[in-house]
């Protein structure tokens, strides 16, 4: 598995095949990373698309100088950051039903484990550099260098940021009822 | 709002990405028609600019004034054209027929006497030819029946101009008998008669053309030996001016007037008469060829002397170069004194 890298090569050739290949693994996750940042399934989707159509309209050259989960991950903040700035001044409505249903839906899909979705879950009470700080660690299994990467932060910045979402994770969780186990 | 799948937002993605290279296309040819109408309009102003280095600097319009200046000027050439062709044509005829050409006695002499082609045929040329032609060829005017110059008894000129020709170069000599010619013209109808002369002469006459003038009423009367009236003058005062006319047929530039172009491209000579045609020319002074040249006459009496070269030139303006003065009011006073006398 190359993680994407050389779908999107073919796709840059010319091969659409690749494109669909790089949303078929990167849709869901990207996603709930946009969600962690949104906190909003559906807006959190729509910058996953427009995600994917940054990286097929203006072709972005990928250096590999690292993965390209975690380049095509600072695209989709940079493109989050963007709808921030733009939506400053409008506040999200609150959570429905569907919204939930959605949500769950997309953690069934790509959290296999009932422990990482209910962890999934305490993120929303977290602050939104906790949720996404921890969503890559524990979630992406990024490294502390990717996830710096991916939130446009020092390594030092990440590591202070993680162990307070962590710190912050537990609290919650014990709030919560859940027996956290520091892994 | 369900959330899309995989094949969805493909296809969703791959239809935002034909819109979006739709739209790219469009702008680039919106890009490029634009950028070809800027270079388009810019070459357009480079070849209007480069059209209006090269072209030469517009000359500046001529005004109304110059412009009918210039067709006044035209016009005139035309005019002294055609004048000078008429002119050779009646001298021709005139040498022939012993009449002169037709010409305008009234009018002012023109600014340019060079190239003026009117002439006062009232004033009777001496061509050059006069002195090898016989003297019947030689017209001679009769007396002006004018309202000027009635006085004068210039049919006297007639008998010197009938016996002339006959010798060139003759020494001038001065007898008794011209000197005591009778002059009966009066001082107050000499000074109108100088006031009222402004005779003018062709400028290259070449034959004779004795006995051409205008009376009063414009017609023209032609003057010959046969009808010349010739009267009561004696004979060696005749011989006399004849030999004085013929004298001033004299090699190529010896009588020229300096500055004078009518005068300088003779080639025999001049006419006499040409030298008073234009008095104001000179104002109240000659050139020194003229002066010379009248200096020649002054031991010959006035009245002969002037009816023999110039029948309507009057007594005292011809007094007043003979006596080599150039005041002419008191030539006009010594005369009138002499005419008393």
């Amino acid at each position: 598995m190359d993680n994407g890298e050389n779908s999107y090569r073919r796709f840059l050739v010319g091969d659409k095949e690749g494109l669909y290949e790089i949303i078929c693994e990167y849709r869901e996750p990207l996603i709930l990373y946009l969600n962690s940042i949104v906190q909003n399934i559906h807006i959190a989707e729509e910058l996953a698309e427009d995600t994917f159509f940054e990286l097929a309209a203006r072709k972005p050259v990928f250096s590999g100088k690292s993965s390209f989960k975690t380049w095509l991950y600072s695209i989709g903040f940079n493109i989050a950051a963007k709808q921030f700035r733009k939506r400053a001044n409008i506040t999200l409505v609150p959570i429905d039903a569907q919204e939930i249903l959605d949500e769950e839906n997309i953690e069934k899909n790509y959290l296999k484990n009932e422990r990482d979705r209910m962890i999934h879950k305490s993120l929303h009470k977290l602050k939104t550099e906790y949720r996404q700080v921890l969503y890559l660690s524990f979630f992406e299994c990024l490294k502390n260098e990717e996830t710096a990467l991916i939130m446009k932060k020092s390594k030092r910045q990440v590591e202070n940021l993680l162990y307070n979402a962590k710190k912050a994770l537990r609290a919650e969780l014990e709030r919560s009822g859940y027996d956290y186990e520091e892994q | 709002m369900t959330m899309k799948s995989n094949d969805e937002m493909f296809e969703s993605v791959l239809a935002r990405l034909e819109a979006f290279e739709r739209e790219k296309r469009m702008r680039k040819r919106i890009i490029l028609s634009s950028a070809a109408f800027a270079v388009g309009t810019a070459s357009l102003i480079g070849i209007g600019v480069f059209t209006d280095v090269m072209k030469p600097p517009e000359r500046p319009r001529e005004s109304s004034s110059v412009i009918s200046a210039a067709t006044t000027a035209v016009t005139a050439e035309q005019r002294t054209a055609a004048g000078k062709t008429a002119e050779a044509s009646s001298a021709e005829n005139a040498s022939s027929a012993g009449t002169a050409p037709e010409s305008d006695s009234t009018k002012e002499p023109d600014t340019a006497p060079a190239k003026a082609p009117e002439t006062r045929s009232s004033v009777t040329a001496v061509s050059s030819s006069a002195k090898h032609t016989s003297a019947a060829t030689s017209a001679v005017t009769s007396a002006p029946a004018s309202s000027y110059a009635p006085e004068i008894k210039t049919t006297a000129a007639a008998k010197a101009v009938t016996s002339a020709g006959t010798t060139s170069c003759a020494p001038i000599r001065t007898t008794t008998a011209a000197k005591t010619a009778p002059v009966t013209t009066s001082a107050t109808t000499q000074t109108r008669i100088l006031s009222t002369y402004t005779a003018t002469l062709p400028q290259h006459t070449t034959t004779g053309t004795f006995g051409s003038r205008e009376n009063d009423s414009g017609t023209q009367t032609t003057a010959s030996t046969k009808t010349a009236p010739v009267t009561t003058t004696a004979k060696p005062r005749d011989e006399m001016i004849t030999e004085a006319l013929s004298s001033m047929i004299l090699p190529e530039g010896k009588y020229r007037v300096s500055g004078s172009e009518w005068l300088a491209e003779r080639e025999t000579g001049m006419p006499l008469h040409q030298l008073f045609v234009k008095p104001s020319i000179y104002g109240d002074k000659l050139p020194s060829e003229l002066e010379v040249f009248i200096y020649a006459f002054k031991d010959i009496d006035p009245e002969y002397a002037v009816a023999a070269i110039c029948p309507n030139m009057n007594n005292m303006r011809f007094a007043y170069y003979v006596n080599y003065s150039h005041n002419l009011d008191e030539v006009i006073e010594n005369y009138n004194k002499n005419l008393k006398k």
